[in-house]
């Protein structure tokens, strides 16, 4: 990519801690030994965005792309690390670079339902930001909001309607126009797709595509579903119990997964030409990410896992011009 | 299709209403579907095509204020309609099970599965012994891939990960060797490799036993790769039926074609989706005639009214006036 | 192929006419029987209560006004200036009817101010306290627990034990009695409302907290606050009349209706029943009709008891 970056995220890392209880503090106090749980729900993820690119982020429940995506919208904060937009800070509730950064960083939400106030008008949804952040004059606001809702396909007489009074899509469609209205050069979209009917999502995804092309936008597409991500991304990224076990180009990574990971995801998508296949199945769980297992998280479940792997982290390295992988059997048999 | 002795579940015209402020409205209607012994049948729909209603109806679990009004469910040749409800209670659960999306919808979050499984076995079959009952637990557990079952017999349905629950749930359904069982997106709350896990089992399971299967599901993809035959459903009515194969390859009805050419996979990256245009009518909203007309590029005035399901080749069947091949 | 096509043009149509959400209330509010009549109740009874200078006969606080000689005259006795005492008069000479007119007006005044204000401060310390969450939840929330561990009756008599007698000091007994009410429910509904998706939506808009608290989170706590706010009105009138009725709330000179019980308390065994008893009669249509409308907000307002 030749466009220099819009988002830089920076070792960032996001740990939730489990609070003990009064009883287990005490005990601790005294020495026993109660462990404080900690989730690493992202560890360590250092991750770049630039201008106009779509990445796509994907991953099974539990690998900490939906909170990586809070934290790059600026809804979270990182415990260590930080993000960047255009070489400033975003930070939830800072000064006035900070707003700037956070408003052109905006986030589409997984239940258009839920994202949406039931209480406010549409207009006052869609427009709020807007008029508050003054990104158009208040004269200009009405013409703004009719403009953005035409570039979602919504129809502005619509504006008095409650959200519980449109459809799934149409709801959609509001968030979008929500973060449109603030002009913003990146758009998160957490599942964003993923509770529409399939006529539906294709209307959506299609949106997205447009509005990319038309306003240049550049996005980070998060999801579980790889048909969706492999439509959307020039870039993919896929995580694991919170770790990049891969990252490069959709075709490079769809026709050459190198992460054994990322080949049983691929393998194990039910698509509609495999007909009456005999599913072939990586065994195991998903570890609970309280506990995950030492080394290379994956290990329990590779097939290829080697006495290395229960030890040590693998770091990403890059295995062909960008496109990198966490994996130590690119060690072993070097190409 | 032969309307013979030999099919598991042949359900006819099924007609199920709901009564709402604004009147009776029917949420499916002239549903008709037939599976065979250990067959796998998928029923695929989006929200409000009536898929889960079908399920619900044919297990005869419609609650007031919704009421089956018409049509006739026979299981093994027994209309599940006309018999008494103690007769039916025996039926369920023993010939005829369900798996739902939320496993705890069959699990009871207070007692142990244990408890639970022995119970469904001794429901329809008192004179099986303690320690026979166990023995088929354990097998059950084991046979849908749930390691050391002997140990996890004891454990609460809260102990379970989401996957592992609606495994319980399959085994539990299982259990006395039901002829049929009807899956509601089991799936769908699962992640991609934990599905895979489960489709695979449950596609063992019943080749083994030879138990017919109805996977309702609103993915085609996930489909393609378990059932023998499709059934596909739109504004409470089926569309279209017939054989995995050609109504994947060449649908006939424009609403499945434009269903299988919305799917990103099946779509040059980066390039637009086909999109089927419009939203999916409310059920109390239903186009006259037929329901997908105003989103149909072939349609025309005669759409307006009632379509019949047409018969079609290699046993297939569409209900539209200018499908997408020869019929 | 476009994306506007999406929008079918019948849906325009098609749609329901937008009504706020306080306005679809209200009209499910007046489909109700039960509802209704303790509107009316209400609404009849305040109205009078406020028009209580217009239309009583007498006004109870003018001693000019007021004969010694008519003193506990029965029900529908004529008054020596030529009226009628449909109501009697008490030990004192006033007419009844106007009493109680003025009392209402004195309890519903006293009710309701002090339900505002107890409002206002126990919904923003709910509020504060369920964003900011942490160790000033925790501080706020033992103190309403400690508050809501002693008996409202008891904490209003120490209070006014201090305060001494006083239309204010009242208001100030109550409001200390009842803030903690609607601190603990709106920060129980505003801890819920927090984690939805529209109140990370505002934060990445970057609105200010103060607006996101006020304006986002608030509206969406008033449905299980408004039931709250019914209940505590009636529970505050009737706190009031206690205390009046035990002669440390108001003072004989602003009788409410708790003093006009009270005064009548010593007769009711002696046959002047009257005196007691027609206060006693306003003050339980009043408090049913606002329970009555509270109760049905309440299953208005629930989402698992709507058909």
């Amino acid at each position: 990519m030749s466009t220099p970056p819009v988002i830089e995220v920076r070792n960032v890392s996001k740990h939730f801690t489990r609070r003990l209880d009064l009883l287990k503090r005490a005990a601790r106090r005294l020495g026993a030994k109660v462990k404080q749980r900690v989730v690493r729900a992202v560890d360590d993820v250092t991750l770049v965005v630039h201008e106009g690119e779509a990445v796509g982020l994907v991953g099974e429940s539990g690998c900490g792309k939906s909170t990586l995506g809070r934290i790059v919208a600026g809804i979270d904060t990182p415990t260590t690390g930080e993000v960047l937009f255009r070489g400033d800070r975003l930070i939830p509730d800072g000064g006035a670079v900070a707003r700037r950064a956070a408003l052109n960083v905006q986030m589409i939400f997984q239940d258009p339902l839920d994202s949406l106030n039931p209480r406010h008008r549409m207009g006052r949804i869609v427009g709020e930001g807007a008029s508050y952040h003054r990104v158009v004059e208040p004269g200009d606001l009405d013409q703004h909001v009719d403009k953005v809702l035409g570039q979602v396909g919504l129809d502005p007489s619509m504006k008095p309607r409650f959200p519980h009074q449109f459809s799934g899509g149409q709801r959609q469609r509001i968030g979008i126009a929500r973060a449109l209205a603030v002009n913003p050069e990146v758009i998160v979209c957490d599942e964003s797709v993923a509770s529409l009917d399939v006529s539906i999502q294709a209307q959506i995804i299609n949106l997205f595509m447009r509005l990319r092309h038309d306003l240049g936008l550049a996005y980070l597409f998060i999801s579980h579903d790889i048909g969706v991500v492999r439509h959307i991304a020039d870039r993919v990224v896929v995580m694991y119990l919170g770790r990049i076990v891969e990252e490069g180009p959709m075709r490079a990574l769809f026709d050459d997964p190198n992460h054994p990971y990322t080949q049983a995801l691929l393998r194990e998508v039910p698509r509609l030409d495999n007909r009456r296949v005999q599913f072939n199945t990586i065994v195991g769980e998903i570890p609970s990410p309280l506990d995950p297992p030492s080394g290379c998280h994956f290990h329990p479940r590779c097939p290829h896992a080697m006495e290395r792997c229960r030890v040590e982290t693998p770091r990403l390295r890059e295995i062909d011009t960008g496109h990198r992988s966490a994996c130590h059997l690119n060690d072993v048999s070097p190409s | 299709m032969a309307r013979a002795d030999d099919l598991t579940l042949d359900v006819r015209g099924l007609e199920t209403r709901f009564l709402t402020p604004k009147g009776p409205i029917s949420a499916i209607r002239d549903v008709s579907i037939q599976v065979r012994p250990g067959e796998i049948v998928g029923l695929v729909g989006e929200s409000g095509s009536g898929k889960s209603v079908t399920g619900l109806s044919i297990m005869g679990l419609i609650d007031a204020p919704g009421e089956v009004v018409d049509g006739e469910v026979l299981l093994n040749g027994e209309d599940l309609r006309q018999i008494s409800a103690r007769r039916r209670r025996q039926l369920r659960g023993d010939r005829i099970a369900m798996v739902f999306q939320d496993p705890m919808m069959t699990l009871n979050p207070v007692l142990r599965i244990r408890t639970q499984m022995v119970e469904a076995i001794r429901a329809h079959d008192p004179k099986v012994g303690a320690k026979e009952a166990l023995r088929r637990c354990r097998d059950a557990l084991a046979q849908v891939g749930i390691p050391a079952p002997e140990e996890r017999l004891d454990a609460y349905p809260h102990q379970f990960s989401g996957g592992m629950r609606q495994r319980v749930a399959i085994a539990t359904a299982m259990l006395n060797g039901p002829d049929l069982i009807i899956a509601d997106e089991p799936t769908t709350a699962l992640d991609v490799t934990i599905q895979a896990q489960i489709l695979a089992e449950v596609q063992t399971l019943c080749r083994e036993r030879g138990t017919a299967l109805i996977w309702i599901t609103h993915d085609l993809s996930v489909v393609a790769g378990l059932a023998e035959r499709l059934y596909v459903m739109y504004g409470g009515g089926i569309v279209e039926e017939g054989p995995v194969d050609p109504v994947l390859d060449h649908p006939l009805h424009p609403y499945t074609d434009g269903l299988i050419r919305s799917v990103p996979w099946h779509n040059e990256p980066g390039r637009p989706l086909n999109q089927i245009p419009g939203m999916i009518p409310a059920l109390d909203r239903m186009p006259r005639g037929c329901r997908f007309h105003p989103r149909c590029d072939r349609a025309d005035e005669a759409c307006r009214q009632p379509v019949a399901l047409r018969e079609g080749p290699d046993n297939r069947r569409v209900r539209c006036l200018y499908p997408l091949g020869k019929v | 192929m476009s994306d506007r096509a999406a929008v079918p043009a019948d849906d325009a149509v098609l749609a329901p006419p937008p009504r706020s959400p306080g306005r679809e209330l209200l009209s499910a509010l007046l489909h109700d029987k039960l509802a209704v009549i303790g509107l009316v109740i209400v609404v009849v009874l305040t109205v009078l209560a406020f028009l209580a200078p217009v239309i009583a006969p007498q006004d109870p606080y003018d001693l000019a006004q007021i004969d010694f000689m008519d003193s506990r005259l029965p029900p529908g006795s004529a008054s020596l200036a030529g009226g009628t005492f449909w109501l009697g008069t008490d030990d004192q000479g006033r007419d009844l009817f106007s009493a109680i007119l003025y009392g209402l007006r004195t309890s519903i005044e006293v009710g309701i101010t002090s339900a505002v204000i107890a409002l206002v401060i126990g919904a923003s310390i709910g509020l504060a306290s369920a964003y900011v969450g942490g160790r000033t939840d925790a501080l706020l929330m033992r103190l309403v627990d400690i508050q809501l561990s002693f008996p409202a009756i008891l904490i209003a008599l120490i209070l006014l034990a201090i305060l001494g007698q006083g239309v204010d000091k009242i208001i100030i007994a109550l409001v200390v009695t009842q803030w903690a009410y609607y601190a603990r429910t709106v920060r129980g509904s505003a801890l819920v409302e927090r984690r939805r998706a529209y109140v990370d939506a505002a934060r990445c808009q970057a609105l200010p907290r103060r607006r996101i608290m006020f304006g986002h989170i608030l509206p969406n706590c008033l449905p299980p606050l408004i039931v709250v706010v019914t209940m505590r009105v009636a529970y505050a009138i009737m706190l009031e009349a206690t205390l009046s009725f035990l002669g440390i709330g108001l003072p004989v000179t602003e009788p409410s209706l708790g003093l006009l019980i009270s005064n009548g308390y010593t007769y009711l065994l002696s046959g002047v029943y009257w005196i007691s008893i027609f206060p006693g009669i306003a003050l339980v249509l009043l408090i049913v009709g606002i329970n009555l409308v509270g109760d049905c907000l309440r299953d208005l307002l629930n989402p698992r008891l709507r058909r």
